[in-house]
């Protein structure tokens, strides 16, 4: 800080006259040759001056190095038009349609433009990132650089590969985060150093973490991986050895496997005639297949939770009803068919009217995604979908709808379309079946408020190429108070087919 | 089709990002029954909860809207305007309806008014005894008023500047009022504005400085107004609170004809009264003039559609001055076109060089628009201090205003762009840039 400044902060009258009151150029001379009598005016010209001298000197800086800019793009840049429209939709709060056109701008290969950049980088949800790093592009990339909170876009890539030797280096100084990457990498390239890895740190780790890795290997479980997971039975937190006896159900003939399906086969079984003949019969539909199911006893075994089983039941379920429910999913559904010798479709029935229908249904369903049963798909979602299955928490009928076959999707969701169910029109997988979408589009001629809900769902589902170039508003009854809601839910539509279809058009060779 | 806005200019005529939403959605053919258009005007009638004719004229986008919407431009103009962007052929060349056809009457006949009514105030008597009494009056108050300002600013600085900073706005305000009451509301508004930085930034004493010392000059020159040339000592009257009508302006300024490119603008709030600040360049003359125009409340139209990025043929008045720059538009001559490029860029030093002479013709020119070729910007640390330089071919750098440009920054991706922005001596405010051909306005991005 210059003398003259210093003056001007601390006050002509709190310092000395001898401290300098001059600006030590030209203008000195000029306000002296004033001859003011007042000595802060004097101090004020000068001030004036100088602050002229400053501004048409300039506050030029010399010999700025520039930085190397931007490299080539192998990412095609969106038409201006496009461009456009990603911006709208990355400045609106994140949603379904910001996934589904970053997915899609990857796909095609397009990058993000260049102004909307900073919003990009800007995202805090991991889950948005992994979907933003693809489509940055080269001059992404280098704006990351730019600001340190942007460097995640720099980070260590999940998919970058990592020699087994590197990761076991980079194991020990990595953090909870970085560690459950490398694990994931270890996991891909050799199983066996990524049970090794994961047991020269497991005790020295939270649960939470433990819990963590579990989860990163249940995908891809293998044989081998049986001994460290009995191993895991005996962890100091209950969540580890829950997690690790459902993971041993994937192997029949673990112990863990054996006693909860003891435990199923005493709880569900068919009443009445039993032995071959009575086989032979219900599966040529000659004999209703009838069920004899017991609920678990009252008091918890203790046992059970090292096959695999949770005490607590879930806010609204009965305590017996859950664990009948666990006990069902842990057993690979076809085992049923083979012990009862009648098909999916039977039991499912025999299920549905007995009076803890709900809890087997849930077992069943649940089993169903983990272990696989294709026969059993179509009757459990029908079965699901109608009653009343599920928690507060889960959706049977919502796993299921993944795993239905095309046709089933089509017939189904037609049916959901036309009443409006909400719920329903949700689980389908996206993208619809064709016949489908294109009855939901001619049906958008007219209006019709049950559709209302379905109309963004409708938008994001159908499949790019048939979404219509516009959509018309339809006759509106006056005086429908629920007109005002879907004509907003239709413009949605309309902009979201317009920001799909705009690059499904770009994504064309 | 005669009009060639871009989307983005089309949003910047927007009053707000609702607005801009609104029109977007109805700039679709759907919900338009009718659309037409003459070599004067685009025109639509939109099925809302009722239907709205909606028309824009294309000499100034002007428009007009059954509609009861106090916004202006309202969301149906601005659809119409989005329409005739993404999709001209929609508009059928046909005869204008008669509600059309009224509304260009009406503003034709409002024209003429306008020009009457100023040639009659031209030429009305004046009464000289009564005049140079109200100056000789008014020339009193003002010699108080700068009398007891300067006694304030000297008190300033014999207490010193540090104190400021826990007085509040409260000293600055009364001082302010004063000011006003001695008919020097110019000199008022300063006083405010150098209030208001009190303690925002890390070289607030500096600049305080500066500008009381600013404020010396300004009283110092007044006072000797007779040795100052005409066109000055009009300068330093303005910067006093002295304004100029409408019809004195176009009678003692400068008339300039030229096709004026719209470079940038600046828009600002402050006590519920809009503000926009118009940066023009003149194609031919290669003058800068800048338009401002002001509208109440959040929503209040401005008397005049000025779009960054277009341009139109007009002769401007300049406010007498020895720098002119602010100006009015007198006439309009044709229809505004679309995309005119940002005027011929300088480097850094050339741009500084010209920002001098301004200074030595004005002194207390306040800003000045500048147009940089080939810059790069660049992210600068010094200690915890992040700032963002424009850098130019020859490794000369200016400042930018505030912290880290992150749009500029991305735009840019350290390539050499185009850079048009206020220059107050100190900063650059950064407003457009133009990467291959393409404008990015930086003041308010769209999308």
């Amino acid at each position: 800080m210059n003398d003259f400044l210093r003056v001007a902060i601390l006050g002509t009258g709190q310092v000395g006259e001898s401290r300098s009151e001059s600006t030590g150029t030209r203008i000195d001379p000029l306000v002296d040759a004033l001859a003011l009598p007042e000595r802060e005016r004097a101090f004020l010209l000068r001030a004036g001056a100088l602050a002229l001298a400053t501004r048409a000197s300039g506050a030029t800086l010399r010999d700025v190095a520039r930085p190397t800019p931007s490299g080539e793009d192998d990412l095609r840049r969106p038409s201006d038009r496009l461009a456009s429209s990603i911006a709208s939709v990355l400045r609106r709060p994140s949603d379904e349609l910001t996934l589904d056109l970053l997915a899609n701008l990857a796909a095609a290969r397009l990058r993000l433009p260049d102004d909307v950049l900073p919003i990009a980088l800007a995202e805090k949800r991991a889950s948005v990132r992994a979907r933003i790093r693809p489509v940055l592009g080269a001059r992404g990339l280098w704006l990351a650089a730019v600001r340190p909170e942007w460097g995640w876009a720099l980070g260590q890539d999940p998919e970058a590969s990592l020699s087994p030797e590197e990761l076991g280096a980079r194991w020990d100084d990595a953090s909870a985060a970085d560690r459950l990457v490398l694990l994931r990498r270890a996991r891909a390239i050799d199983p066996d150093l990524a049970r090794r890895l994961v047991a020269s740190s497991w005790k020295q780790e939270k649960a939470e973490q433990r819990l963590a890795w579990l989860d990163a290997i249940t995908a891809t479980l293998v044989r081998d991986d049986a001994p460290f997971l009995v191993e895991a039975l005996g962890d100091r937190s209950a969540q580890v050895r829950v997690a690790a006896a459902r993971m041993l159900w994937q192997f029949a003939d673990s112990e863990a496997a054996s006693r909860v399906r003891a435990l199923a086969e005493s709880s569900f079984a068919r009443s009445g005639a039993g032995g071959v003949l009575g086989r032979l019969r219900s599966m040529v539909g000659a004999e209703k297949l009838e069920l004899e199911v017991t609920l678990p006893p009252e008091k918890f075994d203790p046992d059970w939770e090292k096959v695999g089983l949770v005490e607590a039941a879930p806010h609204g379920t009965g305590r017996r009803q859950w664990w009948l429910t666990q006990i069902m999913s842990a057993v690979p559904p076809d085992h049923w068919l083979t012990r009862f010798g009648t098909t999916a479709d039977a039991i499912v029935s025999a299920v549905l009217v007995h009076e803890f229908a709900s809890a087997l249904l849930d077992g069943l369903a649940t089993a169903t995604v983990r272990f696989g049963g294709p026969s059993w798909v179509r009757p459990l979602y029908d079965a699901c979908a109608r009653g009343t299955t599920g928690s507060s928490t889960t959706d049977p009928a919502g796993s299921l709808a993944a795993l239905l076959a095309p046709d089933d999707v089509d017939v189904r969701l037609r049916a959901a379309l036309r009443v409006g169910e909400l719920r329903a029109i949700q689980r389908f997988p996206r993208p619809w079946p064709r016949e489908a979408s294109r009855e939901f589009l001619a049906g958008l001629g007219t209006y019709d408020p049950l559709r209302s809900s379905a109309l963004r769902i409708a938008a994001l589902a159908i499949p790019a190429d048939l979404l219509p170039d516009s959509v018309p508003d339809p006759e509106v009854p006056e005086n429908d108070y629920r007109a005002p809601h879907y004509l907003r839910e239709l413009d949605e539509f309309r902009f979201i087919a317009s920001v799909r279809r705009a690059v499904a058009q770009e994504s064309a060779p | 089709m005669p009009l060639e806005l871009s989307a983005a200019q089309v949003q910047a005529l927007a009053p707000d990002a609702a607005s801009a939403a609104a029109g977007r959605k109805l700039g679709k053919p759907a919900p338009w029954r009718t659309l037409g258009q003459s070599g004067a005007a685009i025109w639509g009638e939109c099925q809302g909860s009722a239907l709205y004719q909606t028309q824009v004229a294309l000499s100034d986008f002007a428009s007009k809207c059954s509609c009861p919407s106090r916004k202006f431009p309202c969301k149906h103009a601005l659809g119409l305007l989005f329409l005739a962007v993404d999709a001209s052929s929609s508009f059928a060349h046909v005869s204008e309806p008669e509600w059309v056809a009224s509304w260009h009457a009406k503003r034709e006949a409002s024209d003429e008014k306008k020009k009457a009514r100023a040639e009659s105030a031209a030429e009305k008597p004046v009464d000289e005894v009564a005049q140079a009494k109200r100056a000789r009056k008014r020339q009193e108050l003002v010699l108080a008023g700068l009398d007891q300002l300067d006694a304030w600013c000297s008190d300033r600085i014999r207490e010193g500047l540090s104190r400021l900073h826990g007085e509040g706005a409260s000293v600055w305000e009364s001082q302010a009022r004063r000011l006003v009451d001695a008919q020097a509301p110019a000199l008022a508004s300063r006083l405010r504005r150098i209030g208001d930085e009190v303690g925002t930034s890390g070289d607030w004493t500096e600049r305080t400085l500066h500008e009381l010392g600013t404020i010396a000059l300004l009283t110092h020159a007044y006072r000797r107004l007779d040795a100052l040339s005409p066109e000055l000592a009009a300068d330093v009257r303005r910067l006093v609170g002295f304004t100029l009508d409408q019809t004195e302006v176009i009678a003692h300024g400068d008339l300039v004809e030229d096709e004026w490119s719209i470079v940038a603008d600046v828009l600002e709030e402050v006590d519920r009264v809009r503000m926009q600040r118009a940066w023009l360049h003149g194609r031919a003359s290669g003058r800068l003039a800048t338009l401002l125009q002001f509208a109440a409340g959040p929503t209040g139209r401005f008397a005049e559609s000025l779009v960054p990025g277009t341009r139109f043929g007009a002769r401007l008045a300049f406010w007498p001055s020895a720098l002119p720059r602010r100006a009015l538009i007198v006439e309009r001559i044709g229809a505004p076109a679309s995309r005119g490029p940002l005027p011929a860029g300088r480097a850094v030093g050339a741009n500084l060089e010209a920002f001098a002479d301004s200074l030595a013709r004005l002194p207390w020119h306040d800003r000045e628009l500048l147009v940089l070729d080939r810059v790069v910007p660049v992210v600068a640390r010094r200690g915890d201090a992040t700032t963002t330089l424009l850098v130019d071919d020859e490794a000369h750098a200016l400042p930018l205003r505030g912290e880290v440009h992150d749009l500029l920054l991305a735009v840019s991706g350290g390539h050499p762009i185009a850079v048009a922005g206020e220059w107050d001596g100190y900063a650059l405010r950064a407003l457009v840039a133009e990467i291959e051909g393409r404008r990015v306005d930086l003041a308010r991005p769209t999308g």
